[in-house]
């Protein structure tokens, strides 16, 4: 069985926390109990071996169960949430998906109705054919339309057979992203706690922190920031916070160096995954480098033309809605750009994020780290603009920590670009906004 | 709209612009821009048009895109000095206007 592993793992912690939700302890009994439940419940609402399940869900016992229940029963997985809501309708049709099941916000479960979709995509016929569990994770789409990555469940679950250290995390990246799922399947086969929160919040994260004593906080740079200027990290105890790991986008150097700077007995730990390829395994060099490792068994690394390249053994089966992307020897051309030293890799950004200012490269990471520094700056977004003399011009957004005249503050941040960075790099055109730049997912949204 | 608001707008963005980047471009109609014998480059430009633009739309709520095809194909390169630079501008309020 696909999981007999995992509830090997639940029943030997069966006394143990599985989950914290709405301050309510629910132990891996429970949740084997509930598995259980949730399978029959499954199986009579007339879901069969192989059929495509979207659940519409956010972290929560029941929907963990529910996701347990469908690995078991061999089927395919669809993930949605209310980050997604807006594209809900689309996935369903682009995931062919046969059923849909809702975990309610007050954690109960409308069991899987059946829609009008026939799941026939090779892939799918693929999975039904080895008798394997599968997943459909959506790319974010940011660059154009969300891509379908469909998986096979087995390949996924394979690393977490090895046994590792026993945390308490918060859940924070979402149920339906690669990271979020890593996390938690990372938490269940070694007999962790996954904390959920009530929203993704600094306020709502720390506490729930100092409240469980939470060890792990897997995050991304934005959410990092937002803690930084929110100052939330004043209002409750992070003593037992050991390790944050951080992926998802480029860690502008800034926002590493002040974070260090706070909590320098908090390991800053780099990951790096995609919802084509997985999570890889990772070392940082230390805290305060922005060099990782990256790869570990299953995974080979290449850079080819500055672009990292993978070759996962767990690598997706395909898209559903576009061409295989992979090499034909079997490479995933990433589009990150990077730079290696030996075994160690750093990130740069995205090849298609690079300004090109009239031939000289201009990556907008970079700008972003040296104008964080200066005063008053919440959040900052450089960006490109077409411009007839220079090809493009680098553009930058500035969220405001408090209100300054326009005017003085253009000229101020112009001022500093002067002494910072060489002409081709200096921000152009600058707005204040007072929206915030990040996605649901606390990922930057470049405009 | 008179030449002379214009010029005001210019010859402000010009004290901006030295101000910031520890210039010292003369505000004169004559003073050559880009080009042979110009002053800037072409990334200084962008950045004294882009000042021009915002200050422009600051103060009489105007949104103008200098630079254009229609700017890169005139007879006369509006780049090509402070006046042509004016002159044009000029032109590219009025036709909003109208």
């Amino acid at each position: 069985m696909a999981i007999e592993f995992l509830l090997k793992v639940m029943q030997e912690n069966k006394h143990r926390t599985a989950i914290v939700w709405h301050d309510k302890n629910y132990n891996y009994q429970w949740l084997l109990d509930t598995t259980e439940k949730m399978k029959q419940g499954i199986i009579d609402s007339g879901v069969k071996q192989g059929d495509v399940v979207a659940v519409e869900a956010d972290f929560s016992p029941t929907a963990v169960a529910a996701l347990l229940a469908l690995i078991q029963l061999k089927c395919v997985f669809v993930p949605l949430t209310s980050a997604v809501k807006e594209k809900a309708q689309e996935f369903i049709e682009v995931g062919q998906c046969e059923w849909l099941a809702k975990i309610s916000a007050t954690d109960q479960i409308e069991f899987p109705i059946k829609l009008n979709n026939t799941a026939n995509h090779p892939h799918y016929q693929h999975l039904r054919k080895t008798e394997h569990p599968g997943l459909v994770l959506f790319s974010s789409g940011s660059t154009g339309k969300s891509k379908a990555a469909v998986h096979d469940l087995i390949g996924i679950l394979e690393k977490f057979k090895v046994t590792r250290n026993r945390v308490t995390a918060v859940t924070f990246l979402l149920y339906d992203h690669i990271g979020g799922l890593n996390t938690l399947l990372y938490l269940l086969s070694n007999g962790g706690t996954i904390v959920t929160v009530p929203d993704r919040s600094p306020d709502a994260v720390l506490s729930s922190i100092d409240k469980y004593q939470v060890a792990l906080l897997p995050t991304s740079p934005t959410f990092i920031n937002l803690v930084l200027i929110s100052e939330a990290y004043k209002r409750y105890d992070l003593s037992t916070l050991k390790t944050v790991t951080y992926g998802t986008e480029p860690m502008p150097e800034s926002t590493l160096k002040r974070f260090n700077k706070l909590f320098p007995e908090i390991r800053l730990q780099q990951t790096y995954g995609l919802s084509e390829i997985g999570i890889l395994r990772s070392k940082s060099k230390n805290s305060h480098s922005l060099w990782v490792k990256l790869g570990g068994e299953g995974f080979k690394t290449r850079v080819v033309d500055n672009i990292f390249q993978i070759k996962a053994q767990s690598a997706m089966l395909g898209y559903l809605n576009a061409p295989n992307p992979f090499t034909k020897d079997g490479w995933f051309i990433t589009g990150d750009l990077v730079e290696q030293e030996g075994d160690y890799f750093k990130i740069i950004g995205r090849k298609s994020e690079i300004i090109n200012v009239g031939g000289e490269k201009v990556h907008p990471v970079e700008i972003e780290s040296t104008l964080q520094k200066l005063d008053n700056i919440a959040e900052v977004t450089v960006y490109p603009e077409a411009n007839m003399i220079t090809g493009q011009m680098v553009c930058v957004k500035v969220r405001l920590k408090q209100e300054e005249d326009k005017k003085l503050f253009k000229i101020r941040l112009k001022k500093y670009c002067k002494q910072h960075l060489q002409s081709y790099k200096r921000p152009v055109r600058i707005k204040i906004d007072k929206n915030q730049q990040f996605s649901e997912r606390f990922k930057k949204v470049r405009a | 709209m008179p030449l002379n608001e214009i010029y005001n707008i210019v010859y402000e963005s010009i004290d901006q612009f030295n101000e910031i980047n520890e210039r010292n471009l003369e505000k004169s109609p004559d003073t050559v821009l880009f080009g042979a014998g110009g002053h800037l480059e072409s990334i200084e430009l962008v950045t004294l048009i882009i000042e021009i633009e915002d200050n422009i739309d600051d103060q009489l709520d105007h949104c103008i895109s200098i630079v254009s095809e229609k700017a890169m194909s005139q007879s006369v390169s509006p780049f090509q000095t402070i006046e042509t630079l004016v002159n044009y501008i000029q032109l590219i309020i009025t036709e909003g206007d109208n």
